[in-house]
């Protein structure tokens, strides 16, 4: 099994170079950096970590083809590859709902989007001497690269409901599934399996990320406590049927999405339960996480991805993740 | 200006490893991190590339980037380290 970490680039860029550096070390395999608006732009901050890192693969994890034309996506994780030659991967999803419409992006035929941009990219990236003509995304045979990508770029897709799991697996190099709880795993790696069967292709030959929310400590309530703002926003993005899945009122998701839009943090983060908390995060001491990740590992994952917020303190998270590691790919 | 290098030449060598950790979890945990140079922070990173945080050189920078976001953390740590003398320096540069 491989082990892959989330950045989220709202620190000095240092700091998640360091944290970078201190992963690659402990012999994570994968840096995933989230690509959002709001935050400091991926491609500099993966430029910047590759420049620092030997061995570490990574990637965006995850972009989306609605406020980054795949061209450019392309363009940005070749140029990464010539820096990182061999270690680059990509990650590319339909994006965030809440995060399109602040910047009013309508997020239209999302399975459609996502597969023309990965056909558009591996095009793009095997430098065709032909053009694309999709019903989305559309390039000249012009608008070829002018320089060699250095290695394979794998693509990984970002999915959660069934639909695009299935897209997924029948179109990824890998996936990063974003859940965290067994029962939400296991359905979506049937989901893969189904997509990947229907294209003629073997699950075995995809890497099945699970991208959680993660959050470790000795002190195991300090873990929890740590997750509760980023599980805040998780079940306020929740679809009803993951909500229903684990037994979440609907009321109990609106009262969190309506405080949140307010501004009310506090408030918000009030109304996290610890049902919530378990359902859509991995917290808690060593032990309980290495029981939690082995449990996601049994459901058919080959990566898994600790996700925000890691810990209560983000070095001592990635240490203990780091020396547990070892044990867990045996 | 102060000369940081000198400072830590007068640090027992016995705590340059606990006294750099310290330092570096000050600085990660700074709620003043966008205030760091970006020359200082190349030079921590190009030490912690090379595993030399805990290096005379190492320190030093350390030191100058905590003294750079927070001189009274830095002053500080040095106490609790023992090192009164170059609390007091680092203090009366501030």
């Amino acid at each position: 099994m491989r082990f892959g970490i989330e950045f989220v680039p709202m620190e000095p860029y240092w700091r998640t170079v360091y944290y970078s550096i201190q992963a690659e070390r402990l012999g994570y395999d994968n840096i995933w950096v989230t690509d959002h608006f709001n935050n400091r732009n991926v491609y500099v901050i993966l430029s910047t970590i590759a420049n620092y890192t030997e061995r570490i693969t990574l990637g965006p994890g995850v972009t989306n083809p609605y406020l980054v034309h795949p061209v450019l996506t392309a363009q940005g994780v070749a140029s990464l590859s010539e820096i990182a030659p061999g270690r680059v991967v990509l990650g590319l999803g339909a994006g965030d709902k809440t995060t399109l419409d602040m910047v009013g992006v309508e997020q239209k035929s999302p399975l459609t989007a996502v597969r023309e941009a990965v056909e558009l990219i591996r095009r793009q990236l095997a430098r065709a001497k032909e053009g694309y003509s999709g019903s989305i995304f559309k390039a000249s045979p012009s608008a070829r690269f002018s320089f060699r990508v250095q290695g394979v770029i794998p693509i990984y897709i970002g999915a959660q409901g069934p639909r695009m799991l299935r897209l997924a697996g029948s179109l990824g190099d890998g996936i990063l599934i974003n859940a965290c709880h067994p029962e939400d795993v296991a359905s979506a790696v049937k989901s893969i399996r189904e997509g990947a069967e229907e294209a003629g292709r073997r699950i075995e030959d995809l890497d099945i990320a699970a991208y959680t929310s993660f959050s470790i400590a000795e002190d195991g309530d300090k873990a929890q406590r740590a997750a509760i703002p980023v599980v805040a926003y998780i079940v306020a993005g929740s679809p009803p049927q993951i909500l229903s899945r684990h037994g979440i009122a609907q009321e109990a998701a609106e009262r969190i999405r309506s405080k949140l839009a307010e501004r009310r943090w506090e408030e918000a983060f009030r109304e996290v339960t610890d049902e919530m908390v378990e359902s859509f995060s991995i917290t808690g001491t060593p032990r309980r996480c290495v029981e939690k990740i082995q449990e996601l590992r049994g459901k058919g994952i080959t990566q898994f991805v600790a996700g925000s917020p890691l810990g209560p303190n983000v070095k001592e998270a990635i240490n203990l993740l780091g020396r547990i590691i070892p044990n867990l790919r045996e | 200006m102060m000369d940081y290098r000198s400072m830590v030449e007068r640090i027992p060598r016995s705590i340059y490893k606990r006294l750099s950790e310290r330092l570096v979890d000050a600085l990660l945990e700074s709620r003043e991190g966008e205030r760091l140079p970006s020359s200082l922070a190349k030079s921590i990173l190009f030490h912690w590339q090379k595993d030399t945080l805990e290096s005379e050189d190492g320190i030093a920078i350390l030191l100058e980037a905590l003294n750079k976001l927070e001189p009274s953390k830095a002053g500080s740590i040095l106490n609790e380290f023992g090192l009164r003398e170059l609390a007091e320096r680092i203090s009366s540069t501030q």
